[in-house]
């Protein structure tokens, strides 16, 4: 019986853990784009769903752009050299920061590589999709008009 | 493998050229196309290319071959394989396997070395038999044996047998045997629902004197962001042996007659359990964990064990072995990945035991270190060592009673073995890579055990054997 | 000594447990931003199984014991 509750908790610990969201992501300052979509998206040089996430986002921002949405790529590389020999093969057509010491990656503590987290124009995260699948990027790109269809706080 | 006496000293021939030319076939079709494909170059990852791996739809060819020769005129092998790897979008995987192998040489038959000559005589089939006396010499095809004729007997139909000597004090073997091998594999697996991975799988396999069909299903679940995998796999196997001269009646003495049954069969079924843990940013790891169960014919119907008299160790009489119908085994396995700069480790250990009374230890280790960034090379050691089975006898002795099952093959006995081994790999583009391992295999047992008596005590009783092995392989990526 | 089904059962309860108590420790292993030596091809644990199988069935013809070696992960975990 007392492990059964244990293991409960435990687990009631992973649920709320792994939802839990900063108020406030100090790592990453995001104050800039206040009032806008922000598409969070975390990738690396050795994730291989990258190079297909990569050509779609150039287009969402493009597509979107004027409508509010501002992609950012956060590359959690260790080795500088190798998130730029990517971008030479895969070019991106939107905003990336680097964190090499792993400070936002661990602020946002998401389960997947790469992983994108939409962010309302409210400042709070609404989605996370986890992974890059090719056949669901009409589902992804729902996700993201809704978030433009809101208005500002 | 069974042992098998057959004429056609081809099949390994062709097997070679088949095998030679696919290789050079494979290669060369692929060696010189350009590689389209996106392709960058980092001094500590080598050459990469990241348009294969996951997430992403593409196919792995591979071809390969083994060689494998014992010393001494022992048992050599030639073994070329091919396979196929289908990898969908969504995790999806399609594999096909397919080997082949040709074996031959000469085998250990399982009784004693003696200080006096020995005959040994097994059936054979003589086209357009039976007609007139005398002895007709075959060609070394049949490794020197001569075809000699049985005496009738009333209610017996075989006329010819096959009769080879061995030398006094040299250690009785068959030569002449041949054997060859076909067999396939398929599986296919895909995420379904929450379910992170279900497959099923099959194979077939077939020899001259011995069938085998599999079935598998497994279904795995990986969690903790990725680090864990369990998973649960259900494996169950049809044997079927029919072997040349039919399923020798078991303790009986060895004899040229045909026998009957014609086949023996034999089921299994098992389950693997296995757990795959990232334990660090540097350290992987796996632990599996075997059981199996096995029902029906386990003899080796052309080993025989000799009885020996009990006071000179002379063998007297040779009979045919005998195993139990049922086994069951366990075994613990588990496997590490380091990367310790500069070297990738691999270490890996596994524990068996079977309810025949055998234990066995496995160790295994490898150092991957990079040579430039598209070459490298990997010397491994494996060490060896294994109880033997609870009805396993050298010999046994005239006079008393016989044992219900008694087997002298080397595989059950207790042995150490060791294994060198160096691969050599080359990545020749971002998606082709040729490899080559040499390896060397020792056995070594106890020759001379206690309850050797008489002559048997001055003769070496461990049939265990060396052998060297070469084995080549080269994969190719595409889309 | 249990009987070998009971001792199965018994390891199986106890390798669960410890999957399960590692989930429990919210996440036990390398985060998944920290798997890049893990993406490499030669972090795999079966990375030749033509080779892999060709040794088997060497130790499998001349040995006792068979198999033992299940179903590799690892890997970069993406996706």
């Amino acid at each position: 019986m007392g492990q059964r509750v244990s293991v409960a908790a435990c687990f009631l610990a992973i649920l709320i853990s792994g939802t839990a969201v900063p108020a406030h992501a100090a790592a990453l300052d995001l104050s800039a784009y206040k009032g806008k979509v922000v598409y969070l998206d975390f990738w690396a040089s050795w994730c291989t769903p990258c190079r297909l996430s990569f050509p779609w986002m150039n287009q969402i921002q493009e597509i979107y752009g004027n409508k509010g949405l501002v992609v950012i790529g956060v590359n959690v590389d260790h080795d500088r050299e190798l998130a730029d020999e990517f971008l030479q093969a895969n070019s991106a057509h939107f905003k990336i920061v680097y964190d090499s010491n792993s400070a936002i990656a661990s602020e946002y503590d998401f389960k997947d590589m790469p992983t994108s987290v939409l962010i309302g124009r409210d400042g709070k995260v609404h989605a996370v999709h986890n992974g890059f699948y090719p056949n669901r990027e009409g589902s992804y790109a729902a996700d993201i008009s809704a978030l433009l269809n809101e208005k500002a706080p | 493998m069974q042992l098998k006496k057959k004429r056609a000293g081809q099949i390994r021939e062709s097997l070679a050229t088949f095998s030679a030319s696919l290789l050079t076939a494979t290669i060369a079709l692929h060696a010189d196309a350009a590689n389209a494909q996106q392709e960058y170059y980092n001094p500590e990852y080598g050459v990469r290319n990241d348009n294969f791996g996951p997430g992403i739809a593409y196919t792995e060819l591979g071809a390969a071959l083994l060689v494998y020769k014992e010393s001494g005129g022992r048992v050599q092998a030639i073994e070329p394989a091919t396979d196929l790897s289908v990898h969908g979008p969504d995790g999806q995987l399609l594999t096909f396997d397919l080997v082949a192998d040709a074996v031959s040489g000469a085998t250990p038959n399982g009784a004693v070395p003696s200080d006096q000559t020995q005959t040994f005589v097994t059936p054979v089939k003589i086209r357009g038999a039976s007609t007139g006396g005398g002895t007709t010499t075959v060609t070394s095809a049949s490794g020197g044996s001569t075809i000699i004729h049985l005496p009738s007997t009333p209610g017996q139909v075989t006329t010819s047998a096959r009769q080879y000597t061995v030398a006094a004090n040299l250690l009785p073997m068959d030569k002449g045997f041949h054997d060859h091998r076909l067999a396939f594999s398929f599986g296919y697996e895909q995420p379904i629902g929450g379910i992170s991975l279900v497959s099923f799988g099959g194979g077939y396999s077939q020899e001259q004197d011995y069938r085998a069909i599999t079935g598998n299903v497994r279904i795995a679940q990986t969690f903790n962001a990725g680090n864990t995998t369990v998973s649960l796999a259900l494996n169950t196997e049809l044997d079927s042996s029919f072997p040349y001269g039919g399923v020798p009646t078991p303790l009986t003495a060895m004899n040229g007659q045909w026998k009957t049954p014609s086949s023996r069969d034999k089921t299994q079924a098992g389950f693997v359990f296995g757990l795959t843990e990232a334990m660090a940013r540097r350290w992987l790891m796996e632990l599996d964990y075997s059981y199996d169960a096995q029902s029906g014919y386990m003899n080796d119907p052309y080993r025989v064990i000799s009885v020996v008299d009990h006071v000179t160790g002379e063998p007297t009489s040779t009979l045919y072995e005998n195993r139990p119908n049922k086994r069951t085994s366990q075994s613990l396995f588990w496997d590490n990945k380091f990367d310790l700069d500069p070297a990738i480790t691999d270490l890996s250990l596994r524990y068996y035991r079977d309810s025949w009374g055998i234990t066995s230890k496995t160790a295994e280790l490898s150092e991957r270190i990079n040579l430039s960034s598209s070459m490298y090379f990997e010397p491994s050691a494996r060490w060896y060592q294994q109880s033997s089975a609870n009805f396993f006898h050298s010999f046994l002795v005239g006079g008393q009673p016989l044992p219900t099952y008694a087997s002298s093959d080397t595989r059950l006995e207790n042995f150490t073995s060791l294994t060198y081994g160096l691969k050599l790999g080359v990545q020749l583009s971002g998606r082709t890579e040729v490899y080559v391992r040499g390896g060397y295999y020792q056995q070594t047992g106890n020759g001379h055990p206690s309850d050797a008596f008489g002559q048997l005590a001055d003769q070496n009783l461990f049939a265990g054997s060396k052998a060297a092995f070469v084995f080549l392989g080269y994969t190719w990526d595409f889309h | 000594m249990q009987s070998p089904i009971k001792r199965s059962v018994s390891i199986i309860t106890v390798c669960v447990a410890l999957a399960l108590l590692c989930g429990a420790c919210a996440s036990f292993g390398p985060k998944p931003w920290e798997k890049d030596l893990m993406a490499r091809k030669e972090m795999q644990l079966n990375l030749h199984p033509l080779q892999t199988a060709a040794e088997e069935h060497i130790y499998f013809s001349k040995e006792a014991s068979s198999g033992g070696r299940g179903f590799a992960g690892g890997g970069c975990g993406c996706n």
